[in-house]
Protein backbone atom coordinates (compact mmCIF):
# COMPACT_ATOMS: atom_id res chain seq x y z
CA UNK A 1 0.00 0.00 0.00
CA UNK A 2 3.09 2.17 -0.10
CA UNK A 3 2.90 3.42 3.47
CA UNK A 4 5.80 3.46 5.91
CA UNK A 5 5.17 2.75 9.54
CA UNK A 6 7.99 3.55 11.96
CA UNK A 7 8.43 0.74 14.48
CA UNK A 8 9.08 1.47 18.13
CA UNK A 9 12.77 0.82 18.86
CA UNK A 10 11.82 -1.34 21.84
CA UNK A 11 9.78 -3.70 19.70
CA UNK A 12 11.14 -7.16 18.99
CA UNK A 13 10.25 -9.93 16.62
CA UNK A 14 10.70 -13.49 17.78
CA UNK A 15 10.41 -16.62 15.68
CA UNK A 16 10.03 -20.06 17.20
CA UNK A 17 10.73 -23.06 15.03
CA UNK A 18 10.85 -26.79 15.21
CA UNK A 19 13.91 -28.28 13.56
CA UNK A 20 13.13 -28.94 9.91
CA UNK A 21 13.87 -32.44 8.74
CA UNK A 22 13.44 -35.86 10.28
CA UNK A 23 10.19 -36.54 12.02
CA UNK A 24 8.65 -33.18 11.31
CA UNK A 25 6.30 -33.38 8.38
CA UNK A 26 5.37 -30.21 6.59
CA UNK A 27 8.20 -28.08 7.95
CA UNK A 28 10.49 -25.96 5.86
CA UNK A 29 13.72 -24.27 6.89
CA UNK A 30 13.83 -20.53 7.40
CA UNK A 31 15.53 -19.08 4.31
CA UNK A 32 19.17 -18.15 4.98
CA UNK A 33 18.79 -14.45 4.17
CA UNK A 34 16.01 -14.20 6.74
CA UNK A 35 17.81 -16.39 9.23
CA UNK A 36 20.78 -14.01 9.25
CA UNK A 37 18.60 -11.23 10.60
CA UNK A 38 17.73 -13.22 13.71
CA UNK A 39 19.94 -14.26 16.58
CA UNK A 40 19.59 -18.01 17.03
CA UNK A 41 19.01 -19.40 20.50
CA UNK A 42 19.03 -23.19 20.79
CA UNK A 43 16.79 -24.87 23.35
CA UNK A 44 18.07 -28.06 24.90
CA UNK A 45 16.15 -30.68 26.85
CA UNK A 46 13.95 -29.25 29.60
CA UNK A 47 14.51 -30.12 33.25
CA UNK A 48 11.41 -32.28 33.57
CA UNK A 49 11.78 -32.94 37.27
CA UNK A 50 12.04 -29.30 38.27
CA UNK A 51 9.08 -28.37 36.09
CA UNK A 52 6.97 -31.21 37.48
CA UNK A 53 7.89 -30.33 41.05
CA UNK A 54 7.03 -26.66 40.62
CA UNK A 55 3.75 -27.43 38.88
CA UNK A 56 2.70 -29.92 41.55
CA UNK A 57 3.52 -27.52 44.38
CA UNK A 58 1.58 -24.73 42.73
CA UNK A 59 -1.42 -27.01 42.23
CA UNK A 60 -1.44 -27.81 45.93
CA UNK A 61 0.39 -31.12 46.25
CA UNK A 62 2.31 -31.29 49.53
CA UNK A 63 4.50 -34.21 48.52
CA UNK A 64 5.47 -32.63 45.21
CA UNK A 65 9.16 -33.49 45.46
CA UNK A 66 8.62 -37.19 45.98
CA UNK A 67 5.79 -37.40 43.45
CA UNK A 68 7.54 -35.42 40.72
CA UNK A 69 10.48 -37.81 40.74
CA UNK A 70 8.10 -40.71 40.39
CA UNK A 71 6.13 -39.19 37.53
CA UNK A 72 9.26 -38.30 35.59
CA UNK A 73 10.77 -41.75 36.11
CA UNK A 74 7.52 -43.44 35.10
CA UNK A 75 7.50 -41.49 31.86
CA UNK A 76 11.15 -42.25 31.26
CA UNK A 77 10.51 -45.96 31.79
CA UNK A 78 7.49 -45.89 29.52
CA UNK A 79 9.55 -44.32 26.80
CA UNK A 80 12.30 -46.93 27.16
CA UNK A 81 10.34 -50.09 27.80
CA UNK A 82 7.12 -49.75 25.86
CA UNK A 83 7.09 -50.25 22.12
CA UNK A 84 7.85 -47.35 19.82
CA UNK A 85 4.69 -46.05 18.23
CA UNK A 86 4.03 -43.13 15.99
CA UNK A 87 1.36 -41.81 18.31
CA UNK A 88 3.23 -42.05 21.63
CA UNK A 89 4.44 -38.92 23.29
CA UNK A 90 6.28 -39.04 26.60
CA UNK A 91 7.68 -35.55 26.46
CA UNK A 92 7.02 -32.40 28.39
CA UNK A 93 3.61 -31.64 26.94
CA UNK A 94 2.20 -35.05 27.83
CA UNK A 95 3.63 -34.65 31.29
CA UNK A 96 2.14 -31.18 31.67
CA UNK A 97 -1.27 -32.53 30.71
CA UNK A 98 -1.28 -35.09 33.49
CA UNK A 99 -0.02 -32.57 36.02
CA UNK A 100 -2.83 -30.23 34.95
CA UNK A 101 -5.47 -32.94 35.31
CA UNK A 102 -3.92 -33.90 38.64
CA UNK A 103 -4.29 -30.29 39.71
CA UNK A 104 -7.99 -30.23 38.86
CA UNK A 105 -8.55 -33.46 40.78
CA UNK A 106 -6.70 -32.32 43.89
CA UNK A 107 -8.59 -29.02 43.88
CA UNK A 108 -11.87 -30.96 43.97
CA UNK A 109 -10.61 -32.94 46.95
CA UNK A 110 -9.25 -29.91 48.78
CA UNK A 111 -12.55 -28.06 48.31
CA UNK A 112 -14.24 -30.82 50.25
CA UNK A 113 -11.91 -29.82 53.08
CA UNK A 114 -10.09 -33.13 53.20
CA UNK A 115 -6.63 -33.56 54.63
CA UNK A 116 -4.57 -35.49 52.09
CA UNK A 117 -1.86 -37.93 53.09
CA UNK A 118 0.90 -39.04 50.71
CA UNK A 119 -1.16 -42.05 49.64
CA UNK A 120 -4.12 -39.86 48.68
CA UNK A 121 -1.99 -37.51 46.62
CA UNK A 122 -0.30 -40.41 44.87
CA UNK A 123 -3.68 -41.93 44.07
CA UNK A 124 -4.87 -38.64 42.57
CA UNK A 125 -1.81 -38.55 40.38
CA UNK A 126 -2.25 -42.18 39.34
CA UNK A 127 -5.82 -41.44 38.29
CA UNK A 128 -4.66 -38.48 36.28
CA UNK A 129 -1.88 -40.44 34.56
CA UNK A 130 -4.24 -43.29 33.73
CA UNK A 131 -7.00 -41.14 32.26
CA UNK A 132 -4.51 -39.49 29.92
CA UNK A 133 -2.32 -42.47 29.10
CA UNK A 134 -4.19 -45.77 29.02
CA UNK A 135 -6.37 -44.87 26.02
CA UNK A 136 -3.37 -44.50 23.71
CA UNK A 137 -1.48 -47.64 24.67
CA UNK A 138 -1.55 -50.71 22.49
CA UNK A 139 -2.89 -53.91 23.99
CA UNK A 140 0.51 -55.32 24.97
CA UNK A 141 1.82 -52.02 26.22
CA UNK A 142 -1.20 -51.54 28.48
CA UNK A 143 -0.24 -54.69 30.37
CA UNK A 144 3.37 -53.58 30.62
CA UNK A 145 2.26 -50.17 31.82
CA UNK A 146 0.30 -51.70 34.71
CA UNK A 147 3.48 -53.41 35.89
CA UNK A 148 5.52 -50.24 35.59
CA UNK A 149 2.98 -48.25 37.54
CA UNK A 150 2.83 -50.86 40.30
CA UNK A 151 6.63 -50.74 40.52
CA UNK A 152 6.73 -46.99 40.67
CA UNK A 153 3.98 -46.55 43.23
CA UNK A 154 4.30 -49.64 45.44
CA UNK A 155 1.47 -50.26 47.88
CA UNK A 156 -0.89 -47.78 46.27
CA UNK A 157 -3.87 -49.30 44.55
CA UNK A 158 -4.58 -48.31 41.02
CA UNK A 159 -7.87 -46.60 40.34
CA UNK A 160 -9.51 -44.76 37.48
CA UNK A 161 -11.57 -41.62 37.75
CA UNK A 162 -15.17 -42.63 38.29
CA UNK A 163 -17.56 -40.89 35.94
CA UNK A 164 -20.64 -42.52 37.39
CA UNK A 165 -23.35 -40.55 35.65
CA UNK A 166 -21.62 -40.73 32.27
CA UNK A 167 -20.85 -44.44 32.61
CA UNK A 168 -24.50 -45.17 33.30
CA UNK A 169 -25.58 -43.09 30.31
CA UNK A 170 -23.06 -44.78 28.02
CA UNK A 171 -24.10 -48.25 29.18
CA UNK A 172 -27.70 -47.38 28.44
CA UNK A 173 -26.88 -45.95 25.02
CA UNK A 174 -24.93 -49.08 24.13
CA UNK A 175 -27.91 -51.23 25.10
CA UNK A 176 -30.30 -49.01 23.15
CA UNK A 177 -28.21 -49.24 20.01
CA UNK A 178 -27.73 -53.00 20.42
CA UNK A 179 -23.97 -52.63 20.57
CA UNK A 180 -21.80 -54.94 22.64
CA UNK A 181 -20.21 -53.88 25.89
CA UNK A 182 -16.77 -55.31 26.52
CA UNK A 183 -15.91 -55.08 30.19
CA UNK A 184 -12.20 -54.44 30.55
CA UNK B 1 -9.37 -29.58 23.18
CA UNK B 2 -8.35 -32.01 20.47
CA UNK B 3 -8.85 -35.74 20.53
CA UNK B 4 -7.74 -38.16 17.88
CA UNK B 5 -9.22 -41.62 17.50
CA UNK B 6 -6.73 -43.83 15.70
CA UNK B 7 -7.60 -47.22 14.30
CA UNK B 8 -8.15 -49.27 11.14
CA UNK B 9 -11.45 -49.18 9.25
CA UNK B 10 -14.32 -50.91 10.94
CA UNK B 11 -12.89 -50.77 14.44
CA UNK B 12 -15.57 -48.40 15.69
CA UNK B 13 -14.07 -44.93 15.55
CA UNK B 14 -17.29 -43.21 14.54
CA UNK B 15 -19.31 -45.43 16.86
CA UNK B 16 -17.27 -44.18 19.81
CA UNK B 17 -18.11 -40.54 19.37
CA UNK B 18 -21.69 -41.25 18.34
CA UNK B 19 -22.22 -43.31 21.47
CA UNK B 20 -20.66 -40.60 23.60
CA UNK B 21 -22.85 -38.00 21.96
CA UNK B 22 -26.02 -39.96 22.64
CA UNK B 23 -24.91 -40.63 26.21
CA UNK B 24 -24.38 -36.92 26.84
CA UNK B 25 -27.76 -36.16 25.32
CA UNK B 26 -29.32 -38.66 27.73
CA UNK B 27 -27.71 -36.70 30.54
CA UNK B 28 -29.41 -33.56 29.26
CA UNK B 29 -26.50 -31.85 27.50
CA UNK B 30 -26.93 -30.29 24.11
CA UNK B 31 -24.32 -31.30 21.55
CA UNK B 32 -23.72 -29.78 18.15
CA UNK B 33 -21.53 -31.68 15.71
CA UNK B 34 -19.97 -30.60 12.44
CA UNK B 35 -18.58 -33.51 10.47
CA UNK B 36 -16.22 -33.11 7.52
CA UNK B 37 -13.55 -34.92 5.59
CA UNK B 38 -10.62 -32.54 5.36
CA UNK B 39 -8.78 -34.56 2.76
CA UNK B 40 -11.64 -34.42 0.29
CA UNK B 41 -10.92 -30.82 -0.64
CA UNK B 42 -7.97 -28.54 -1.26
CA UNK B 43 -6.59 -26.52 1.62
CA UNK B 44 -8.23 -23.32 0.38
CA UNK B 45 -11.67 -24.85 0.57
CA UNK B 46 -11.07 -26.16 4.07
CA UNK B 47 -9.41 -23.21 5.77
CA UNK B 48 -10.65 -20.42 3.56
CA UNK B 49 -8.63 -18.25 1.24
CA UNK B 50 -8.04 -14.66 0.39
CA UNK B 51 -8.55 -13.40 -3.14
CA UNK B 52 -5.40 -11.38 -3.80
CA UNK B 53 -7.00 -9.05 -6.33
CA UNK B 54 -10.14 -8.09 -4.46
CA UNK B 55 -8.76 -8.80 -0.96
CA UNK B 56 -12.03 -10.55 -0.31
CA UNK B 57 -12.02 -13.49 2.07
CA UNK B 58 -13.91 -16.68 1.27
CA UNK B 59 -14.69 -18.99 4.16
CA UNK B 60 -13.73 -22.64 3.97
CA UNK B 61 -15.66 -25.59 5.36
CA UNK B 62 -13.77 -25.68 8.64
CA UNK B 63 -13.73 -21.93 9.17
CA UNK B 64 -17.45 -21.70 8.42
CA UNK B 65 -18.11 -24.38 11.07
CA UNK B 66 -15.82 -22.53 13.46
CA UNK B 67 -17.87 -19.37 13.06
CA UNK B 68 -21.11 -21.25 13.78
CA UNK B 69 -19.58 -22.97 16.76
CA UNK B 70 -18.41 -19.82 18.54
CA UNK B 71 -21.94 -18.43 18.36
CA UNK B 72 -23.28 -21.30 20.46
CA UNK B 73 -23.83 -20.69 24.20
CA UNK B 74 -21.23 -21.99 26.67
CA UNK B 75 -23.47 -24.84 27.89
CA UNK B 76 -23.70 -26.37 24.43
CA UNK B 77 -20.90 -28.79 23.64
CA UNK B 78 -19.65 -28.34 20.09
CA UNK B 79 -17.63 -30.96 18.32
CA UNK B 80 -15.91 -30.37 15.02
CA UNK B 81 -15.20 -33.80 13.64
CA UNK B 82 -12.53 -34.24 11.00
CA UNK B 83 -13.11 -37.70 9.60
CA UNK B 84 -10.22 -38.40 7.28
CA UNK B 85 -6.48 -38.89 7.07
CA UNK B 86 -4.30 -36.43 8.88
CA UNK B 87 -2.03 -34.37 6.65
CA UNK B 88 0.41 -31.67 7.84
CA UNK B 89 -0.98 -29.50 5.07
CA UNK B 90 -3.98 -28.55 7.20
CA UNK B 91 -3.43 -29.94 10.68
CA UNK B 92 -0.40 -27.74 11.31
CA UNK B 93 -2.71 -24.75 10.98
CA UNK B 94 -4.74 -26.12 13.86
CA UNK B 95 -1.76 -26.38 16.23
CA UNK B 96 -2.57 -23.09 17.93
CA UNK B 97 -6.18 -24.23 18.37
CA UNK B 98 -5.15 -27.38 20.18
CA UNK B 99 -2.74 -25.86 22.70
CA UNK B 100 -3.51 -23.42 25.51
CA UNK B 101 -4.26 -20.53 23.16
CA UNK B 102 -7.42 -22.02 21.56
CA UNK B 103 -6.98 -19.57 18.69
CA UNK B 104 -7.64 -20.22 15.03
CA UNK B 105 -5.90 -17.72 12.77
CA UNK B 106 -7.49 -17.40 9.34
CA UNK B 107 -5.48 -16.63 6.19
CA UNK B 108 -6.79 -13.04 6.29
CA UNK B 109 -5.37 -12.47 9.76
CA UNK B 110 -8.71 -12.77 11.52
CA UNK B 111 -8.64 -14.71 14.77
CA UNK B 112 -11.33 -16.97 16.16
CA UNK B 113 -11.06 -17.81 19.84
CA UNK B 114 -12.78 -20.98 21.00
CA UNK B 115 -14.32 -21.51 24.41
CA UNK B 116 -13.97 -24.63 26.55
CA UNK B 117 -17.17 -26.04 25.10
CA UNK B 118 -15.56 -26.64 21.70
CA UNK B 119 -13.67 -29.82 20.93
CA UNK B 120 -11.98 -31.10 17.81
CA UNK B 121 -12.24 -34.82 17.14
CA UNK B 122 -10.08 -36.43 14.46
CA UNK B 123 -10.68 -39.87 13.06
CA UNK B 124 -7.77 -41.41 11.26
CA UNK B 125 -6.14 -44.61 10.21
CA UNK B 126 -2.62 -43.71 11.34
CA UNK B 127 -0.52 -40.77 12.42
CA UNK B 128 2.30 -41.39 9.98
CA UNK B 129 2.20 -37.86 8.65
CA UNK B 130 1.48 -36.04 11.89
CA UNK B 131 4.41 -34.12 13.35
CA UNK B 132 5.42 -34.51 17.01
CA UNK B 133 4.05 -31.01 17.56
CA UNK B 134 0.61 -32.26 16.58
CA UNK B 135 0.81 -35.61 18.34
CA UNK B 136 1.80 -34.10 21.67
CA UNK B 137 -1.13 -31.69 21.56
CA UNK B 138 -3.83 -34.29 21.02
CA UNK B 139 -5.56 -36.60 23.41
CA UNK B 140 -5.26 -40.09 21.99
CA UNK B 141 -7.62 -43.03 21.76
CA UNK B 142 -5.88 -45.94 20.10
CA UNK B 143 -7.88 -48.84 18.74
CA UNK B 144 -6.13 -51.87 17.42
CA UNK B 145 -7.41 -54.86 15.53
CA UNK B 146 -6.98 -56.97 18.65
CA UNK B 147 -9.64 -54.88 20.37
CA UNK B 148 -12.29 -55.87 17.85
CA UNK B 149 -13.47 -59.41 17.78
CA UNK B 150 -15.15 -60.72 14.63
CA UNK B 151 -17.68 -62.69 16.67
CA UNK B 152 -18.84 -59.56 18.40
CA UNK B 153 -19.24 -57.69 15.14
CA UNK B 154 -21.32 -60.54 13.75
CA UNK B 155 -23.41 -60.65 16.91
CA UNK B 156 -24.08 -56.92 16.77
CA UNK B 157 -25.06 -57.23 13.13
CA UNK B 158 -27.47 -60.08 13.84
CA UNK B 159 -29.03 -58.22 16.77
CA UNK B 160 -29.73 -55.24 14.54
Amino acid sequence: MGRNIPVNKNAGIFVTLNPAGKGYGGRSKLPDNLKQLFRPVAMSAPDLELIAETMLYSEGFKYAKKLSTKVVSLFKLCKQLLSTQQHYDWQLRAQKTILGTGGQLIQQELKKGRKLAYEDEALILIKSIRVNTISKLTYQDANKYEALQADMFPGIKSEDIAYEELTAAITKTIADNKLQLIDK
Amino acid sequence: MGVVIVGPSGCGKSTIWKTLKMAYEKMGHKIVTHVMNPKSMPREQLLGHMNHDTREFNDGVLTASARLVVKEPQETFCWIICDGDIDPEWIESLNSVMDDNHLLTLPNGERISFGDNVNFIFETNDLRFASPATVSRLGMIFLSEEDVDVNRITKTWINK
